[in-house]
Formats: structure tokens, sequence, C-alpha cells
């Protein structure tokens, strides 16, 4: 018979590997309903690229040479294939840039505008609400629950656009709404990056400092701190030994959910501010009808969200600790 | 959102779909044998006049010296310096500074010579002349003589350059094409084309550039005031001071630096950090904000692009002719000027050329009757036929004017809407056969205009028009080589169309571009382009 | 054949009476009151502004990003048009979809839900897979994708938004569901034959409805977000016709010069995301369950 911990730990592997299937399927299934949307398109990808002026000849050779002309599985796999050796072909407004070089650098740019943003989230966050947590009921408590409560409510575009008129334009002039030159890292101008960061803050700081705060409090009123309290360990030693290990469990999930949910959220936020990265190339691409880019953005950004996901739930499961005292 | 101005500057990133559409709009078009335009006038002879830039007093006198930075909207990766192929307005910012083309659009309007000194067919006019300029050097040193030119012709004719002008090169003969002296060569045609000078002097896109002999697209050389120093494609370009450029004395500034922006706020932006010192093409929206700046100016050219309705006279209810008549008498342009445009604007009266065609009639103007509108379309009998007006916003105008334009003639019984559709789908494969949709066409002759966009092949043929009188009257003015012969008919062609015909103008909209009040010299560009047409030469730093 | 004592079964108290009570107190919390201040007026300005509007939205009434003035008490925008009226005119299509798609999703959902919690067989691994796969489509990016390839049509959107809503009704309609399956006096029912359905009626929605309301109010807050952001990015209802979201993106231009243009459209917005929000607050306040609010899922 295996003891507990290894049977314990033996479902856990069995539940990690299904889970790690589950997001291998999840991402198989984006795949392929990113490319079925785009083949419903009826009009001809080989038309939109040579222009109005191709003559019947060039658009078939273009067709044979894109593939049109073959079954879409055997389409889709060669579209797949592609996705993942990072060559999706080249972009049908900008004609002469593969996609891949296209997108990289605005990937690059995302990523930075989420890691900036998940890093002060987390730690924002943490400390914010544990502090409201040791003094629950204070005015300040009181006060920040209360902002929290509006800012959780307001969609990320209201956010964003209230922060350009404070800052930027009508009431106080400090902060640039847009200005970077195409292709031009944020990190040369970093005050660029200011209102984007904060929006995307502003909008996903109530959910995890109340996570936070929530579960600082369980922890707080559960059994094995009274118990220490009685046995007479020192408050100090029981908050950073015992409570806040165990409450910030439900943090470090709750972050990584979040950033999963910014994932998607960057769309609106870059395309407000012009920030060049995946979600203002998304907006973009969709107006100028841009298939091969749109379904590379949509891919990474779904993928993106997958993983974060993924990790999340991970993270849940590896981080628990023997007495949790919360249900999920 | 809607950008004014310029219209490659229309949306971001440019689409080079509507670039190449561009490119074809600015000049090169598919041409019927011999039927090209005449701008009215034949030959072009004299010198190159510069009093006409002088139209708004730059101030003091030039100096020389500094770094001129401009922003410019775009950034479409173009891996090649190409002079024949420059499809969006940042490409061709580049190549005014490097390249010349034979001639040009004034400021005012009318067309003017620029390396060349003399542009005359013959009598039947399958020969055309062209005399360079006297003194004329590259930029690798070498003196501009008529190899040249010949060469810059066979470069624009052979396929694999790409040259959007190519189709209306291709009845030059250029076995029979010889030099008649060092600076002068003597075109053969294969036909007798009485305004092949539209060709080889307007299309400011595709200009044709003169190259030396030998030249090499990633070593770029060219007659204008600037030698390339620095290219990255979609980022940026440099450009320095041609020391013997033939315009002695300029240019005046040392260098150029061209910046590429993918936003018009963020271009704004960039003008009022001082990032720039000249911007092109600013949305009626942003225009406030640079008014308040007192360290910025604004540069505000009243152009002869237009804003168009057209409706498809296959489609009902445009095959009837009253129905056409009924849509113009009930357009309200003014309104659309001061709404669409912010009053940035003149409104059209249905003729194109303003200011760069002679022909143009100066009084004319097609006041609003809704009365009559009415009471024409229910004469057609089509009246209930249902109306979609399908936009995207290309350019700035277009999208604001039709969210207008439903309503307008509404009043004169039309059941119209608005089908707003994204720019990809515009220009889709529907393209020319929307049933009535709202476009922008740049600064050209009359003529040219026709042949673009009135005949069976012509590349913008949105309306599909048939008129038995006016497209005799179009052969007539072919075959005429006098000037002055050739604008009565051309002025006849204009009434014409203006009364029977499938597009509706409704505005020449007024251009603003903005620059730093450390720069002096720009003037207003009759042309649609912005920034004087980006021709830096004649501007310095006070 | 077991004997049941029926007698011994007391049957679970259904929370009718004190599911009012609760409503009530929600109405007294602070939070609730702000809530309905906040979302009544947008109501009504939704529902009555047509009516008293002083000019149609599509008319040009003053000059392109126009101050305010006597004809346009609110100023012009992008294009003349008068701000009040628009604004006025412009909040009907967004809260009809944003209740539609709230609505659906939880119809969805809950039939979903408590399909899979009552089968608690193959059929309802199926169906949480189903509702797991779902969660894992990222709901703005995909909502994107199938309007660039179908369209901004409105239906569209809202099945969309729908859809990324009922998993998560299901999930907690299944959860409730299986709690309550699993209790003796169901299990006795089924015994004595009473139909599944009455049991599902009987039993299970009197204890959903306090949780689902509350969810409710969260998921129509979600809902706002994101359709206000579609139609802001042009994917709503479509010019020349009024609407907040798009009304912001056409005026963001002239802010500088005209303010109000986007203030109002997002004044009105942020008062109905914020006043529902806190209606839901609310309501989980004088339930008790504002505690488990803090671990409500994101989105």
């Amino acid at each position: 018979m295996l003891a507990a911990g290894r049977r314990r730990a033996l479902r856990r592997h069995g539940w990690l590997v299904r889970r790690l299937a589950l997001g291998a399927v999840t991402l198989f299934l984006v795949s392929v309903v990113v490319f079925a949307a785009t083949q419903a398109l009826p009009s001809d990808p080989a038309q939109s690229i040579l222009g109005r002026g191709a003559q019947p000849e060039q658009l078939e050779a273009l067709r044979q040479q894109l593939g049109l002309d073959r079954p879409l599985v055997t389409q889709y796999l060669d579209w797949l294939g592609g996705a993942l050796t990072l060559d999706m072909g080249n972009s049908l407004s900008a004609s002469n840039t593969s996609v891949a070089d296209l997108i990289g650098p605005r990937l690059e740019n995302s990523a930075l505008l989420l890691g900036i943003t998940g890093l002060l989230l987390v730690t924002v966050s943490v400390v914010v609400g544990v502090l409201c947590a040791l003094y629950r009921d204070s005015p300040a408590d009181h006060a920040t629950q209360g902002a929290a409560l509006v800012a959780n409510a307001l969609p990320e575009f209201v956010v964003g656009t209230l922060l350009v008129i404070m800052f930027s334009t009508v009431v106080l002039q400090w902060l640039p709404a847009v200005s970077l030159a195409s292709d031009q890292s944020p990190l040369s101008d970093p005050k660029t990056m200011v209102l984007p960061v904060a929006t995307l803050l502003i909008v996903t700081l109530p959910y995890l400092m109340r996570l936070v705060r929530g579960s600082m409090l369980d922890v707080l009123r559960a059994h094995y701190v009274e118990m220490a309290r009685l046995k007479g360990v020192e408050e100090r030693r029981i908050l950073w030994r015992h409570v806040l290990p165990n409450a910030l469990v439900p943090a470090i999930q709750g972050s990584a959910a979040t950033l999963a949910y910014l994932a998607g959220g960057i769309v609106v936020v870059e395309t407000l501010f012009n920030y060049p990265g995946l979600g203002s190339q998304l907006t973009t691409s969709m107006g100028v009808r841009d298939l091969p880019v749109i379904q590379a953005c949509v891919l990474l950004l779904a993928a993106l969200y997958v993983v974060l996901n993924l990790i999340a739930d991970i993270l849940t499961v590896v981080v628990t600790p023997r007495l949790r005292t919360r249900m999920r | 959102m809607s950008f004014s101005g310029d219209p490659d500057d229309a949306k971001s990133p440019l689409d080079s779909r509507i670039t190449r559409r561009t490119a074809v709009r600015g000049g090169s078009a598919a041409l019927a044998v011999g039927m090209v335009a005449a701008t009215g006038v034949g030959c072009f002879g004299g010198d190159d006049d510069d009093s006409a830039q002088e139209a708004s007093a730059p101030s003091g006198e030039p100096k020389r010296g500094g770094e001129l930075v401009l922003g410019i909207t775009g950034g479409t990766d173009e891996d090649v310096f190409n002079p024949f192929y420059a499809p969006v307005a940042i490409a061709h910012a580049r190549m005014q500074q490097v390249f010349e083309g034979f001639g040009t659009l004034s400021p005012k309007g009318p067309i003017e010579l620029v390396v060349a000194e003399e542009v005359e067919p013959n009598q039947a006019g399958d020969e055309w002349t062209v005399r360079l300029k006297d003194g004329l050097e590259f930029h690798n040193g070498k003196t501009a003589g008529a190899e040249d030119v010949k060469h810059t012709l066979e470069f624009a004719l052979d396929p694999d350059n790409g040259a959007q002008i190519r189709s209306q090169l291709l009845d030059v003969d250029m076995g029979a094409t010889k030099a008649l002296d060092k600076r002068t060569l003597r075109i053969k045609l294969k036909k007798p084309n009485a305004v092949f000078s539209n060709t080889l002097l307007t299309d400011n896109y595709n200009n044709i550039h003169l190259i030396p002999v030998g030249f090499d697209p990633a070593k770029p050389v060219g007659t204008g005031p600037f030698k390339l120093t620095s290219f990255t494609a979609g980022r940026e370009a440099t450009f320095e001071r041609f020391e013997n450029y033939w315009e002695t004395g300029k240019p005046y500034v040392d260098t150029v630096k061209v910046l590429d922006f993918a936003d018009p706020a963020a271009k704004v932006n960039a003008l009022i950090a001082g990032q720039v010192l000249a911007i092109d093409a600013i949305p009626e929206g942003q225009v406030a904000v640079l008014e308040r700046e007192d360290s910025l100016k604004l540069l505000k050219s009243q152009t002869s692009g237009l804003r168009a309705l057209h409706m498809d006279c296959t489609q009902k209810p445009w095959t009837d002719v009253r129905a056409r008549q009924a849509l113009k008498l009930a357009l309200d342009r003014d309104q659309l000027v001061a709404q669409a445009l912010a009053g940035y604007g003149e409104p059209g009266y249905d003729i194109p050329g303003i200011r760069v065609d002679p022909a143009y009639p100066s009084d004319y103007t097609k006041p609003r009757d809704v009365e009559q509108a009415t009471s024409l379309l229910k004469a057609s009998g089509l009246g209930d036929t249902p109306v979609v007006l399908t936009q995207s916003d290309t350019a700035s105008g277009l999208l604001a004017a039709a969210q207008l334009i439903p309503a307008q003639v509404a009043e004169a019984g039309f059941k119209a809407k608005l089908n707003k559709v994204d720019q990809g789908t515009m220009y889709g494969d529907n393209y020319k056969k929307w049933q009535l949709m709202g476009d922008w066409w740049g600064a050209k002759p009359y003529l040219l205009q026709v042949q673009q966009g009135l005949l069976p092949d012509s590349p913008y043929n949105l309306t599909h028009w048939e008129d038995d009188e006016f497209f005799g009257l179009l052969d007539d003015a072919l075959r005429t080589t006098d000037p002055d012969k050739q604008n009565e008919i051309v002025g006849e062609m204009m009434l014409i169309e203006s009364e029977r015909g499938g597009m509706a103008v409704w505005a020449f909209p007024e251009l603003i571009d903005g620059y730093s009040a450390k720069l002096s010299g720009f003037v207003p560009h009759a042309g649609g382009f912005s920034l004087s047409n980006y021709s830096l030469k004649n501007v310095w730093f006070v | 054949m077991a004997t049941v004592d029926v007698t011994r079964l007391a049957k679970p108290p259904t929370l009718a009476p004190q599911r009012l009570a609760s409503l009530r107190a929600a109405l007294r919390t602070g939070r609730t009151r702000i809530g309905l201040a906040l979302t009544v007026p947008v109501l009504l300005i939704v529902i009555l502004g047509p009516l008293v509007a002083p000019h149609t939205p599509i008319e040009p009434v003053v000059a392109p990003y126009a101050s305010p003035s006597g004809d346009a008490l609110l100023g012009g925008d992008a294009i003349g048009r008068d701000v009040l009226s628009r604004a006025l005119w412009g909040g009907w299509s967004v809260v009809w979809m944003c209740f539609a798609a709230t609505a659906l999703g939880f119809v969805v959902g809950i039939a979903v839900g408590l399909i899979a919690g009552y089968a608690r067989n193959w059929v309802d691994d199926v169906l949480t897979g189903a509702m797991d796969v779902l969660l894992a489509f990222p709901a703005i990016v995909m909502a994107l994708l199938f309007v660039s390839m179908l369209g901004p049509k409105l239906w569209l959107i809202t099945v969309i938004v729908a859809v990324t809503h009922a998993p998560r009704v299901a999930r907690l309609t299944r959860g409730v569901t299986l709690e309550v399956v699993h209790s003796e006096f169901v299990e006795a029912a089924e015994v004595i034959g009473v139909a599944r359905w009455r049991i599902l009626l009987g039993q299970i929605l009197p204890n959903l409805s306090t949780p689902l309301l509350i969810e409710f109010t969260m998921r129509l807050t979600w809902s706002i977000a994101i359709i206000a952001a579609m139609s802001f990015l042009g994917y709503g209802i479509q010019p020349p016709d009024a609407n907040w979201g798009l009304m912001i993106n056409e005026n963001r231009q002239g802010l500088v010069v005209q303010p109000w243009g986007v203030l109002a459209p997002i004044a009105l917005i942020a008062a109905f995301a914020v006043g529902v929000n806190l209606i839901g607050e609310g309501i989980a306040r004088a339930m008790g369950q504002d505690d488990t609010l803090a671990y409500r899922e994101l989105s």
C-alpha cells in the first residue's frame, strides 16, 4: 500500500498529465478555430495579394503557390507546421515583410508591457492586500475597498480614456498619450509606457488585492493560527511563518490567472494608446483584412492565454499546502 | 478615426493594395492606344520659374545649415529605393529628396518644368523632343545628358523594375529614339500622342525620375538636392546636401531625416515635443492642438485633390441619367465641406481639375436644388430602388460625408443608407462594382483623369459611364495639338460630364501640415502633397 | 427494498421567504443604494432618452468639435452632431446587447450545469470538458477574430459574449446541483419516483437563485466591458447611428478641444457598469457572501 504522501503525489502527477494534455488539446482547437474562421471568408487571398490588375494565369499560379488548391486539411497542416516553425508567410499589406518579422517586435513589446504590469500588479496587490487585512476596518481599508469596488467595474478603455483625459490632454499634460515612431522600442521612451501600464493595473489590482485580503483574513481566523497564538508564539512570527505563506497561495494562482486575462485585455489598451504590441497589430490588421497577420496575432494571444492559465492551474496544485482553509 | 489631407496617410499601417492603387491614381495608367489626356498645353519651354513658390513670403534671408527632421505617416517596409515605385506618401517624400523628374505640378497648380528645359512635340504628335538643362549633375559627378534620358526610359520600360508608369510608355519606340545632341533626346512614338507630355511631366507619385546610365537601386543616385546617406526600411531615411545641385545656393539645410510614424496623433505629439520639426497631413481634430502652440506653424494648402461619389451607371437607379442628376442636385456640398471636412476645403461641383487644368470653368457652380432633384427622380421612376452607399475610412472626410449624405439625398426621395466597411473589403473584389461609393482622387489634368477613370480599361473605372457625345469629343481632343482648341474641347467635355456623368465631385479638401517656427520656406501646394510636395530644398532655419 | 422512513426526512427549507428578506436587506446597504442610484438613471436615459433628445442623432447642428452652446448643450461631435442627443440615443444598443448576452449565457449555462450536475455520469464529464475548453479561449480575442471574418453583426457579438458567460455559470450551477442532488431528500424523492424535472425545479433552482443573482450582476458588468470595447473598436452598431462605445472612438481626436464628446458616453458607461457591480456587491453582502466574491473568477 502506498503511503498517503506518495498516493497524493501520484494523483497530482496524473492530474498534471491530464492538465497538460488539456492544454495541448486546447491549443490545437484554437488553431483549428483560427484556421476555420479565416476560411469562412469569401474573398480570394490570391486576389488580395496581387491586386486588381492580376491576370487569371497569375492568380492561378499564386493560388498553387499558396497551396489554395489543395484540400483543406492539407492546407491546415501546412499552416500549422508553418506556425510552429515561425514561418507564417508574408503580410498582405506590407508585402515585402514576413509575418514573423512584422510580429516579432510586437510580441516583444507586448511581453514587456505584460511583464512590467505583472510585476507591479503582484507586488502592489500583495502589499496592499496584506495591509488592508491587518488593518481591517480602518478608514484606509474602507477607502481602499471602496476604490476597488469602483475600479473593478470599469471597462478598460474607460479607465484608459479617463487617464488620457486626466494626465495627457485636458486636465494636465504630463504624459504623452501616443508618441512612438514605427518600430521604435517603448524602452527608448519609457514615459509612453506609464499610461498603458497604469490602465492595466487599475483594472486588475482590485481583484487581486481583494483576493489577498480575503485570503489573509481567512487564514488569520484559522485554527492553526489560533493554536499558535495560544501557544504563545509571537505575532510577527505567526505572520511571517504561518499566515503569509498560506494566505498568498490563492494570490499566486490569482496572479497567473490575472495575467492570462491581461493577454486578452491588452488588445484594447494597446489600441487606445497605440502601443506597438500584438493587440494593436491585431486591430490594425483587422482594419485592412490582412489575414495572415490576423491569424498569427490571434493564435499567439490565445496561446499566451492558454499557457498562462495552465501555469495558474499548476501553481495552484503545486503550492497547495496540506491545510488549506479555502475551497475553490 | 478620420485623417485629413494627403489621402495616402489615410490609414495606418498603409495597405499597399491601396497604395498601389494610389500609385496608379497618381499617374500611370493603362492606356488605350492614342487616347491620352491633354493638359491643353502641347509643349513646354522656358525657364523654371521660381516665383510661384514665393507665395507666402518666407521670412528673412535664407541661411545655410541645420538638420531637418520630418515625421510622416507610413511605415510599410521598402527593401529597395525604387525611383519608379513610390506608392506611399512617405516613399514619395524620400524620392523627392534624391530624384527629380522632367516636370512636376507647381504649387499654384499648373505643370512646370524641372530638369527639362524644353519638352516639345512635332506637328504629328509622334515625336517628342526633351532637352535637359545645362550643367545638370548627378550625385556621382556625372553630367546629365541625352543618354541618361534614354536610360531612364529603358529602365522604366523594363518589366523587372516594377515601374508603375511603364504602361504609359509602351508606345515609345526605343530603337528609333535617338540623341540629337549632348542633352537633347528625340523620343519616337509608335503612334501619335498629342499629350505624351502628361506622361513625361505629371504623375507625382510616379514621376519619371531622371537616373544615370548604370543606375544601381542599391546605391541610388539622382539629380535631386540631397544625397541618400542611409535608409532603414520602415523606420527612417537620412539625406545630406548635394553640393553641386543645379540650383546654386540650394538646398539650405545640411541634412534631412525622414521618420516613419504609424499614427497621426503620435506625429503631432512628436512635433510638439520637438522630436521632429515638420509633419504632414494633420487630422482636423488635432489642428486646434497645434494652434495653441506658439512654437509651431500651420501650412494650409488648398489642393486640387478631390472627394467624390461614384455611381455605377450599370446598376439601377443610376442607369437613368435623371437619377444621376437628381443625386447631384440633392447633395448639400456646403454642409459636407463644413461638417465632413470641418471647413477645410472648398465645395466641388462635379468637375475635377481645378487649378491644374486651364480649361476648368472657374465660375461654375451647381447650387443645391431639392425640388428639381425630386422631380427628376420621380420622372425616372426609379426612386424606390434602395441605394446603398458603401464607404470605408480611406481619406479625410469620406466616412464623415457618407454619414451625412443619405439624409441629404433622402430629401429628394432617395432611399439611401450607409454601409460602412473596412478598407480591405472596399478595395477588394467588389471594388468597381459598388452601386454607390465615395472615393478620392489626386490632382491631375482633366484628360488624365478621364483616361484613368472613364475608359473601358481604365484602372479606376468606377462609374462605367457611356456617352457617345462625350467620348466623341475625347477623340477630337486627343487629335488636337493646338492648345487653345484643346482647351475648348476639354471645357465642353467637363460640362457634359458634370451634367450626365456618374461622378459627383463634392469637395476639394484643404491639406494641413505643421512645422516648427524655426523653419521657413514652406509654401502651400495645390498638388495635394504635403509640405510643399516634400520639396525641402527651399526650406531653411531662421 | 429498503424502507425509507419518510417522517425523518425534513424538507429542505426553500429559500423563498429568506431570499426576499435578503433582497430587502440588500436594498438597505449603502452599496446597493449607490448602485441603484447609478444604474436607474442610466436605464432611464437609455429608455427615455430618444424621447427627450433635442435633435436626432444624425443631423449636424453645429461645427465639428464645437464648444457647448444653445444649439448643442454638450457641444458638437467630430461631424458637428449634437453630443447630448447622441448620448441620449446611443445607449440602447449597448444596453440591450449586454442584457441579452448575459441572459443568453445564463440560460445556456444553467441548462448545462443542471444536466451535468444531475447526470453525474459521462454526460457530466463531457459537458464539463466542453465548458473547460470554452473557458480556455480568451474572450475578446476570439470575438475579434469572428467579427473580422463574419462582419460586425450584432447577433454574432451577443452570442460570443453569451458563450463566454456560459461556462462559468454552468460551473456554478453544477456545483450547487451536485450539493443538492446528494441530499437525502432528493434521493428519497427519486426513490419514490418523483419526476426529475420536478425535483430540479422544486429543490435545486431555489438554492441557485441567490448565487446566480449575484453572478448575474457580475457577469453583466463583464458584458458591458466587452461589448462597449467592441463598439469602441468599431464592432457594434454602425455609423451613422449613435453608439456610446463608438462615440468615444469617433470623438477621441478632438479631445483637447471638445472633451464632452468623449466624457458623456464614458460617464454613462462607467455609471452603468459601476452601478450594476455595486448592486451585486450589495446583495452579496446582504446574503453574507461578500467574502466569497473575492474568490470569484476574474472574468
